[in-house]
């Protein structure tokens, strides 16, 4: 139980060329490549984007618009907590003609972990539940867009550039095909021509007509400018907004805390990923925002037997331990593994490990038997070897293996064995289809790569 | 104890612990499990606080400091559940807030919030409207008035009876 939280103990080879390694957790796994992907081993593709406090979904388009930002939702300045509406009655003094005070509901956006309100830098309340509340504007906005100018003449000059490059190429290539539309009896509708149009080069706008932007450089702070407060003057901490109060926001970065006012909320993104070798997908979330549900989640955890530390025990430089080492089967299908050494050469562990001989055996994984208090028996209900299985409980077994580190290791170095296991792998199809004679049984021996961390050296 | 003394219309529940010389005022809500311990002197406690479950409220002498003094609490103070409060003297309308801790050297002022888990024990008195809260313990002046509590404190004078002994207040002699 120790070991339940450190993943990370456990590393997965995923790519066999450099053997960069990955907890099986943090893993991928294409059931039609039968290989175990990273995170960047994956195409990354943007689904949908929500708010994930009032639950809005908008389109992409729309994000890019907003600026990825709510509508609707507001942010603390002072913390990162999002703001709530809170709604209060207040006394108006009699109007012109009834003689009685009125009383009206009026809103005010607060945070209920820093305590922050609006009415704290003196924003007057919304009479109107939806009220917006204006955000600062960006001191920089000016320069921002005259980049975006500048942005976009370089965009045509390049654009104008090119052409006039591949002009003579075009020339040479348009000629027959003006003569073709000259002489034939025209084209059909909407087919474009491959070429492209003759004319387009002409289109693009004259070099005079490309308005030159002119941008200043940024100007930059010197010490000088920097105010110094007065020998023995007492700072007021609490009227100055911290450094992450100014990165949170780096827009407007507002000094002093009277400044602070509500700004929108981001946007949250469900990414779907993709497989770059085979093009399918691995990961697809369901678009709608209230939905945590995935359409397609191959996660290596689902597929791929773990194999994790069971029992840390004390290892000492040079001297032979026995730990035991634990392997579940996530999969509704019985397997059999056996342990190979390693084979590989860029890394080299500091221990050697005796791994088990035969094969091991592991239950299949069955929601019902959780349920069931009892202890597991060998899946083929042939006695198992007390040398070699520790325990044995559903589609988790435990098994023995002699650790013996380096003697030139120093107390406190971790100790890292490496191995490589081969099992069985039976598709996508369950059993439910198996039994039924629809699906086919697809048995593949995959063949992974492993290094884990033992523990320590005492 | 003899030594405690409880306003009529305070509610102390049976289950909080009262240790040595407490005065409690009226309309305070004492709840069940809470610990007032008056070691190093009385505690006087005003109107209408809530002290809630686990919090522990002690009069401690800062450390190298001897005598009996008194530790003073004001008015509408909350404790939330399990915060612990030993200093000296806490003002009005302050909020600890849930596993909150002052030590013996602070002193709170009026209308001070210390936020969830944070621990202060500096040798200072913390201004009127201060706000320490979040992991890197940020202080912050509230120009904004903190929310009344009267409607939580007849909630619980309403629902706490229906659950809870409650301990008899003595008529002063």
């Amino acid at each position: 139980m120790a070991t339940l939280l450190q993943v990370d103990r456990v590393q997965y080879v995923f790519d066999s060329d450099t053997e960069e390694s990955q907890s099986l957790a943090r893993l991928y796994f294409c059931i039609y490549c039968l290989a175990l992907r990273s995170s960047d081993d994956l195409q990354h593709e943007d689904d949908s984007h929500f708010c994930p406090q009032t639950l809005d979904g908008v389109a992409s388009q729309e994000a890019v618009s907003k600026k990825n930002k709510c509508s609707n939702l507001w942010r603390c300045p002072s913390c990162i907590h999002p703001l709530f509406t809170r709604a209060t009655s207040t006394l108006y003094p009699p109007s012109g003609e009834s003689s009685k005070p009125t009383v009206k509901m009026v809103y005010y956006q607060v945070c209920t972990f820093c305590r922050w309100s609006t009415r704290c830098v003196g924003i007057p309340d919304k009479e109107v539940l939806t009220g917006t509340w204006a955000e600062k504007t960006n001191p920089t906005l000016p320069r921002i867009t005259k980049l975006f100018e500048y942005y976009k003449y370089l965009e045509q000059k390049e654009k104008r550039d090119n052409a006039r490059r591949s002009q003579k190429k075009k020339d040479f290539l348009s000629i027959p095909l003006q003569l073709k539309q000259k002489y034939t009896s025209g084209k059909s509708p909407g087919k474009k021509s491959v070429l492209g149009d003759p004319l387009s080069t002409l289109r693009m706008k004259e070099p005079s007509m490309l308005k030159e932007v002119e941008v200043d450089s940024s100007p930059t702070l010197g010490l000088e400018d920097l105010e110094v407060a007065a020998p023995g003057e007492q700072v007021d901490f609490t009227s100055f907004s911290s450094i992450g109060q100014r990165l949170d926001q780096p827009d407007s970065q507002v000094v002093s805390t009277k400044e602070f006012v509500p700004r929108r909320s981001n946007m949250f993104l469900k990414q779907s990923l993709r497989c770059k070798t085979c093009d399918h997908n691995i990961i697809k979330p369901e678009y709608s925002p209230t939905s945590i549900k995935f359409k397609i989640h191959l996660i290596a955890l689902n597929h791929i037997p773990e194999i994790r530390v069971h029992k840390a025990c004390q290892l000492s430089p040079g001297v032979q331990s026995r730990v035991i080492l634990s392997l579940c089967n996530p999969t509704e299908h019985v397997i059999h593994t056996t342990f190979l050494p390693l084979d590989g050469k860029l890394r080299q562990p500091n221990a050697q490990i005796e791994l088990p001989k035969s094969e091991v055996m592991v239950g299949k994984y069955d929601e019902a038997s959780d349920l069931l208090a009892q202890p597991g028996a060998s899946p083929d209900s042939i006695p198992d070897d007390p040398s070699l299985i520790a325990y044995r409980r559903g589609n988790k077994v435990g098994f023995f293996v002699d650790v013996l580190p380096d003697s030139g290791l120093t107390p406190g170095d971790e100790i890292w064995v490496g191995m490589r296991f081969k099992h069985e792998h039976f598709g996508a199809a369950s059993v439910a289809l198996l039994l039924k004679g629809e699906g086919q049984v697809e048995c593949t021996w995959l063949t992974h790569t492993l290094y884990v961390n033992v523990g320590h050296v005492i | 104890s003899p030594n405690v003394t409880i306003a009529p219309d305070a509610l102390v529940c049976d289950e909080a612990t009262l240790e040595g010389s407490i005065t409690i005022g009226p309309k305070c809500i004492i709840h069940p499990k809470a610990g007032i311990y008056a070691k190093d002197g009385p505690i006087v406690i005003g109107e209408g606080n809530i002290v809630e479950e686990q919090t522990k409220i002690i009069n401690r002498n800062p450390p190298g400091i001897t005598g009996n003094t008194t530790l003073i609490i004001g008015d509408n103070n909350i404790f939330e559940v399990n915060s612990e409060f030993s200093g000296k003297f806490i003002g009005n309308n302050n909020i600890l807030e849930a596993k909150a801790k002052v030590g013996p050297n602070t002193k709170l002022s009026n209308n001070c919030v210390i936020g969830a888990r944070f621990h202060i024990n500096t040798e200072e008195t913390l201004p009127d409207n201060t706000v320490i809260c979040g992991d890197d313990y940020l202080r912050r002046t509230n120009n904004d008035k903190l929310p009344q509590q009267s409607q939580q404190l007849d909630y619980l004078r309403r629902i706490l009876p229906n659950y809870h002994f409650l301990v008899q207040s003595k008529p002063t002699t």
